[in-house]
């Protein structure tokens, strides 16, 4: 194969608004450089989404199937890829949809769908808790109800655990080794401002770098005096990227309604969820929730449809079906696709 | 030099230095000679193949270790090492320049082993060699307690150390003083008046600890053990208690910690007490132990010398540590002073004596010095006369001498010394003339002398120690007055905005003499306001030192004038130091009358579109792009327009006018893609070979700018165009104007989500608001239907475009100046548009860039206020917060972070010969040669110190020389700075050459046959060009230099910048790592940003005057790159040998 032929030989992946797959896909360049490959181009801008379904009293809703969705962006219906519910692996619902002059080979398809497949098995969790001086008073208990809530995560998740106040600090990178995490969460220091949308921020760029499904949870008392990040341009971010956004504010919510707000905006942006805690007890409870709510969604993903539109795109999710008529769907309400 | 001189000395040094240098092979001279071409790995390549066929040839083995030491890369030791042992018997004079070189790289390398191997071989053959050679050969001693010389840490010392703030790579005799440090600027706070000191909660906690710790001390028992034998068990109730915890469910699995006296379970978290470990031992049912021995920290003289000067004497010596603040500063002081200086002064005076005066000490004693009991002050013999008689004391004496400078007047003739001390060159000479130094400080200390300038917690006396640095002197020595003396009189006898100074305004009549103005602005000096006349005199000094013709009276006069509202644009005068007293006044003027225009928008507008242009020009004029024959007409054809701004329409023509005039200047007339090729050119001039990195740099700004959905300058252009064409007559083209809606509709004001109390609450900047708002319901359409087909309204309508091209403009500046990550840019889509040119009492337009907006809902994400003439630190310091410091939180160093971006974002390597990376890596390793060689050798450290004691102050010095008595060589070293070894290398080179060739003799050989090769490109101004730093505050300029001036401490109203701008070693440093990897010059565009975010993320500083942490982490960072690209290199090498 001549040098022209090996730069052409690309698995081109565009515009991939999960930052999934990567490198997984990238891994796989070395199988396409054989003589034998033809050359061909395939654009994948798979959409994920973290989908949670709640029946009138709030009960999440287990069982469904792919075909119990209707999923449209900007009105247009679209296919699933691949569906998953809680932890396990999502199974391949379609097939890539492929773009360029010739169909891909049949085991770079696979192997390219093995990597979302395998990417997708548990979930990789990101907790970010807020060391600043606000949160003095209650450090030590909100690291006891976080640590409960990272024993408790299920084997097949990861966890990576960082600190902020006036900067982030990775006090552990993303691991499977949950104990790694709470060796972590017992070195956090108490600092000095707050600068939570600033390092929220840093925290999606590093979700950014892997693959699988990906969440953040923030457990923080509100007050932010130091980012020169808007909350809603995070949550714009967080929207892009498909990481839903879980906030447990250790104020309640009449007594910080500016901070309250960015929360619940950013989390029902993303598809996460509010939790407004002031006693370590309701901080434990919603972390329980938050676990069930992992353990209980869906993961779907589907390739766009043809779509002009480079601005915002709007996600919608629906059930089909009498039966799910009273039920509430809960995802990110769209995203815009990388330029 | 002229060039016989050079032959001369090329003569010289391969005679002296390659006496055993026979022709070598002709793969090896081939090797020497891709070298001496700045093909580095292909010569290193040849070197090693030529090891592997002649591995017993000694002259290929000791060439090949010569390479290796010239390029300071791995194996230089094992190489001289096999080098030696090749070399045939008899030979002996060879052996012993091998085993000098082998002993200097392993002391160097803290390879103490083979160090003594080959000083004990060496020594073993030559009695007579290197005197101090024995303490070397000897390990480095450790510390060892005995009754009085040290201080008890109760517990873990890295939990301390946590606890105190203190950094876990500070050697041992550090940590004392640095914790003094700690408590003198964050342990105590008065509450009451300065009389009453409260503790402040970081104080508290410390106290906290060292409670829990000794109460885990006694839990420990004898053996120093915390032992718990099984998760059921008494142990494990009494240590849960002291670390206020409790365990949850049964023993096993289910073992949980769980937080019970909140407190105590804070302090056990805050220490770091592994919580874990313990936790998973009671999971497994199993014992804990921990080894909790207590640390001994060394302490300054004795333990009773201290007890003999505090509030109380009874205790243990670290709470009474802790408690007295005065204490802890003098010991600060003490540990900070040049050694015998300390001594003499503890003789001198009683430690409560010198307590009273400890802030002085603690402030200007690192100048002070006695030897051999006399005291070394500033100037030559006469000035001692007149250091004795203001101080009233003999110089014989130093303990007294210094007691008394101490005592005197608040602290000003400490402050006074201290600065005079720093001065070198002509400076010095001119400032310790006898008369002077009674004269001058008459004028710094004034009549009445409180406030001191050691009052505060930093240093007040910033503007004294910047004149006496950067006061300018012609060849006769007389201190350089720009305009002449009567501009500097009219400043203060006619000033139109009032007195400056009653005193000053009066004997200003009388001045005739350059001395006079000095005196003046050594009056000044003692004022921390109302000293404007110093800074624009140290303003324009610098200006007036660049200009290859001084600056007309006249001119300096108008620059006098406008310093106050428009002193910050003077950076583009220096810049561009060669522009004519003409096109600076046209510059004045446009300024003056862009303050004029009554429309705040307009005037926002017309002063960023400004702004933006005359950026762009100084950096195309900085890399090159627009020549000196172009810059007095080019910079003159951009102000023009911007002399009558009438209207929105003026501002319009006048930014166009200028985008065209910088094409043009820089020889690129490309109308279709204005902006396209604008980026080109702001990314610089590449080389052959230097595309890739070029284009990757050109795509990032690009994509930047797309993220901001700026609108690009041809669709205004196009735009424009056809309105004129419109007014003519022609059709107005629809689908045109939907575009351009389109792309504005995407910009979205952050109001349009927010709840109403967020609203309310929030604040852009009324201006900036403003300027998005008007963009966004801008409807072409609509105007074009308004004026009826009349062509002078339709004309007009192009003025609505002037706030996009305001902020494509401005938008080229950012991402040119962005440092790695641009988060900020990356996620804030409004960032650019809301730079904000007026501020909030539409006065700051000329000001200092700043970040505005921190914290939500205070802003809508930050922005910046102020001037883009300071921009790239201004962006450099909103970027810092989002560096991730590796170490615990919060230790970015505010003002040393920004200046350490800027000094990687502004220059640019294009066209870099790779043999001028290793013309400086040469200078660093010769640097570090003599000095290691001075540890063994007294007539080398007497040359090494005499030059090193230009810009390193004593107390530093004492710290080399301490190091090197005690066989820790390359810590001594380690205290001497990149830009210092630099220095000494060129010093060295240029008095010392035979003493040079002597220790390094293959890096001086090289080096002189670098500069031989092309003595234009190959000298020391070329290499502060390339590799020198910015220095917007020092020289009021971003063209890159080397002041070489000493290093600065942390200032009252300058915090650190002035000491990171005095830093200046960070670019030399990556130099010499990218000639040591062989790294391509054009990738240090590249990896010099990302390398420097890197060693900011890794300072683990205790505090602001910390800067050995950033010299740390610059060497960790060093030694990470070296560990990712060594092996690409032997792989290359391999690669290369390997049997096709």
């Amino acid at each position: 194969m001549t040098r022209k032929q090996l730069r052409s030989a690309k698995l081109f992946l565009a515009a991939m608004p999960l930052g999934l797959i990567l490198p997984h896909a990238a891994g796989q360049q070395s199988d396409l450089t054989d003589e034998s490959t033809a050359l061909f181009e395939v654009e994948v801008d798979l959409v994920m989404l973290n989908v949670a379904v709640t029946d009138r009293r709030g009960h999440y809703v287990k069982d469904l199937k792919p075909e119990d969705f209707r999923i449209r962006e900007d009105g247009i219906e679209q296919t699933i890829a691949s569906f998953g519910e809680g932890n396990a692996a999502p199974r391949q619902i379609s097939q890539l949809r492929t773009r360029g002059r010739a169909a891909p080979k049949s085991d770079v398809r696979s192997a390219v769908d093995d990597a979302i497949g395998s990417s997708l098995a548990g979930a990789n969790v990101f907790v970010l808790f807020d060391t600043s001086n606000f949160m003095y008073r209650s450090f030590v208990y909100a690291e006891d109800a976080i640590a409960d809530f990272i024993r408790g995560l299920d084997n097949a998740d990861s966890v990576a655990f960082y600190g902020f106040s006036r900067n982030l600090t990775r006090h552990t990178a993303l691991t499977a080794a949950h104990g790694d995490a709470l060796r972590g969460l017992r070195r956090s220091v108490a600092g000095d401002e707050t600068a939570l949308y600033n390092s929220l921020l840093l925290t999606l760029r590093d979700t950014a770098k892997v693959s699988g499904r990906k969440v953040i949870i923030v457990f923080s008392n509100g007050p932010d005096n130091a980012s020169t990040i808007a909350p809603d341009d995070v949550g714009a971010i967080a929207e892009d990227e498909g990481v839903p956004i879980y906030v447990i504010s250790t104020k309640e919510l009449n007594k910080d309604p500016i901070s309250s707000n960015a929360f619940r905006r950013i989390t029902q942006r993303t598809g996460g969820k509010a939790y407004f805690a002031k006693t370590w007890q309701r901080q434990a409870e919603a972390f329980v929730q938050i676990r069930e709510e992992l353990a209980n969604s869906y993961t779907i993903t589907y390739y766009p449809q043809a779509n002009p539109n480079r601005g915002w795109r709007s996600i919608s999710v629906e059930l089909v079906g009498e039966e799910h008529a009273r039920r509430r769907v809960r995802t990110r309400a769209g995203y815009r696709p990388k330029l | 030099m002229d060039n016989g001189v050079k032959r001369r000395v090329l003569a010289v040094l391969s005679g002296a230095v390659l006496v055993f240098r026979v022709p070598l092979a002709g793969a090896v001279e081939d090797a020497l000679r891709l070298e001496r071409e700045g093909r580095m790995l292909e010569a290193r390549i040849e070197l090693a193949r030529s090891v592997d066929q002649s591995p017993n040839d000694a002259r290929v083995r000791i060439a090949w270790a010569e390479f290796l030491d010239r390029h300071g890369g791995a194996g230089v030791v094992e190489a001289y090492s096999q080098a030696v042992e090749k070399l045939p018997q008899g030979e002996t004079g060879k052996r012993r320049e091998i085993l000098r070189r082998l002993a200097t790289a392993a002391l160097l390398a803290g390879d103490t082993d083979d160090a003594r191997k080959a000083l004990t071989r060496l020594r073993g053959e030559d009695p007579s060699i290197w005197p101090n050679a024995e303490r070397t050969r000897q390990a480095p001693a450790l510390f060892e307690g005995t009754a009085d010389n040290h201080v008890v840490v109760p517990g873990i010392l890295n939990s301390f150390l946590r606890m105190a703030a203190l950094s876990t790579d500070l050697p041992l005799e550090e940590l004392l003083p640095a914790l003094g440090r700690n408590i003198v600027t964050g342990g105590y706070r008065a509450t009451g008046g300065p009389a009453v000191m409260e503790p402040t909660e970081y104080l508290k906690l410390i106290m906290q600890y060292l409670s829990q710790a000794r109460e885990l001390e006694q839990f420990a028992g004898a053996d120093n053990s915390l032992d718990v034998s099984a998760c059921e068990s008494m142990e494990t109730a009494q240590l849960l208690k002291i670390l206020g915890f409790r365990l949850r469910g049964d023993c096993g699995a289910g073992a949980v910690l769980e937080t019970v006296n909140p407190s105590r379970a804070f302090l056990s978290i805050d220490s770091a007490f592994p919580l874990a470990d313990l936790e998973a031992a009671y999971q497994r049912d199993d014992s804990f132990q921990l080894d909790y021995r207590a640390s001994e920290l060394p302490i300054l003289f004795d333990r009773d010398y201290w007890l003999a000067g505090a509030k109380k004497a009874n205790g243990d010596f670290l709470d009474i540590f802790l408690s007295d603040p005065g204490l802890a500063r003098l010991y600060v002081a003490m540990s900070n002073l040049h050694r015998p200086t300390a001594e003499a002064l503890k003789t001198a005076a009683p430690v409560d004596r010198l307590k009273d005066y400890a802030n002085v000490l603690d402030f200007f004693g690192t100048a002070f010095e006695v030897e051999s009991g006399r005291a070394v002050v500033p100037g030559s013999e006469s000035s001692k006369a007149s250091w004795e008689k203001l101080t009233g004391q003999s110089t014989a004496d130093g303990g007294r001498f210094f007691q008394r400078l101490i005592e005197l007047d608040d602290g000003w003739m400490a402050a006074y010394y201290d600065a005079l001390g720093r001065a070198g060159g002509p400076a010095r000479a001119y400032l310790t003339e006898a008369r002077r130094i009674e004269r001058f400080y008459a004028a710094v200390r004034g009549k009445i002398t409180s406030p001191g300038p050691a009052r505060p917690i930093f240093r007040a006396n910033a503007e004294l120690l910047l004149l006496t640095t950067r006061l300018h002197f012609d060849s006769n020595g007389t201190p350089y007055i720009p305009g002449g003396i009567d501009p500097w009189k009219n400043l203060f006898v006619k000033h139109p905005h009032g007195k400056y100074d009653g005193r000053l305004t009066r004997s200003a009549n009388t001045w005739t003499e350059a001395d006079d103005v000095i005196e003046a602005m050594f009056a000044l000096c003692r004022k921390a306001i109302e000293n404007e006349p110093l800074k624009i005199f140290l303003a324009v000094s610098d200006i007036d030192r660049r200009r290859s013709a001084p600056l007309a009276p006249a001119t300096v006069e108008r620059m006098i004038l406008a310093f106050p509202v428009h002193g910050e644009q003077f950076a583009l005068y220096n810049d561009s130091p060669n522009l004519s007293d003409e096109s600076i006044a046209k510059h004045l003027d446009a300024m003056q009358r862009l303050d004029k225009i009554g429309s705040y928008i307009r005037r926002a507008d017309a002063t960023g579109a400004f702004q933006s242009l005359i950026g762009l020009w100084q950096i195309l004029r900085r890399n090159g792009a627009i020549p000196d024959s172009k810059a007095d007409e080019s910079l003159q054809a951009i102000l023009a327009p911007f002399e009558q701004i009438g209207n929105q329409q003026a501002v319009f023509e006048a930014g166009r006018n200028g985008v065209l005039t910088l094409l043009s200047a820089a020889g690129n007339e490309s109308v279709e893609a204005p902006q396209e090729a604008l980026i080109e050119l702001l990314a610089g001039d590449p080389g052959p070979g230097e595309d890739v990195v070029h284009q990757e740099i050109v795509d990032r700004m690009s994509r930047l700018l797309n993220l901001q959905r700026l609108i690009p300058i041809k669709t205004l252009f196009d735009l424009a165009d056809h309105l004129e064409r419109v007014s003519r007559g022609e059709a107005f083209n629809v689908a045109m104007a939907n575009r351009l809606a389109a792309n504005i509709s995407e910009v979205r004001l952050p109001h349009s989500t927010l709840s109403s109390a967020e609203s309310n609450t929030l604040v852009q900047g009324h201006w900036v608001e403003r300027h998005i708002r008007d963009q966004r319901t801008m409807n072409l359409r609509r105007a074009v239907d308004r004026a009826q087909e009349n062509p002078a309204q339709l004309l007009e309508i192009r003025g609505q475009l002037a706030p996009m091209l305001r902020d494509s403009l401005v938008g080229l500046l950012y991402v040119f100046y962005s440092p790695p990550g641009a988060e900020l840019i990356q996620a804030n889509p409004l960032f650019i548009r809301s730079h904000d040119f007026l501020g909030p009492e539409a006065r700051r337009g000329w000001s200092r860039a700043r970040t505005q907006g921190f914290g939500w809902p205070n802003s809508a994400g930050g922005r910046i206020v102020g001037s883009l003439m300071t921009l790239p630190y201004g962006l450099a310091s909103a970027e810092q917060n989002f560096m991730v410091p590796s170490e615990r939180q919060a230790l970015i160093w505010q003002d040393l972070a920004p200046q350490m971006l800027l000094g990687a974002t502004v220059p640019r390597w294009w066209k870099v010969d790779p043999a001028e990376l290793q013309f400086v890596g040469l200078h660093l390793r010769l640097g570090k040669l003599l000095l290691a060689r001075s540890a063994l050798d007294p007539a080398i450290l007497t040359e090494v110190m005499r030059h090193l004691r230009r810009r390193v102050e004593p107390s530093r010095l004492w710290k080399v020389r301490d190091a090197f008595r005690n066989g820790a060589v390359s810590d001594g070293v380690s205290v001497v700075t990149p830009a210092e070894l630099l220095d000494l290398a060129k010093r060295m080179r240029e008095s010392n050459r035979s003493m040079a060739a002597d220790v390094g003799g293959p890096h001086l050989e090289a080096i002189e046959q670098i500069a031989a090769r092309d003595p234009s490109k190959f000298n020391y101004d070329r290499v502060a060009k390339l590799f020198g730093m910015p220095h917007p505050r020092l020289a009021r300029s971003y063209n890159l230099e080397l002041l070489n001036l000493p290093l600065f401490p942390t200032m009252m109203g300058y915090s650190s910048r002035i000491l990171a701008e005095s830093w200046e070693s960070n670019n030399l440093f990556w130099a010499a790592l990218a000639d040591e990897l062989h790294i391509v010059p054009a990738q240090l565009n590249l990896l010099v940003p990302e390398w420097t975010q890197r060693s900011l993320e890794r300072i683990f500083a205790t505090h602001l005057d910390d800067w050995p942490a950033l010299w740390r982490s610059l060497r960790l960072i060093a030694d990470e790159v070296r560990e990712q690209q060594r092996p690409r290199l032997e792989r290359e090498v391999q690669a290369a040998l390997a049997p096709n």
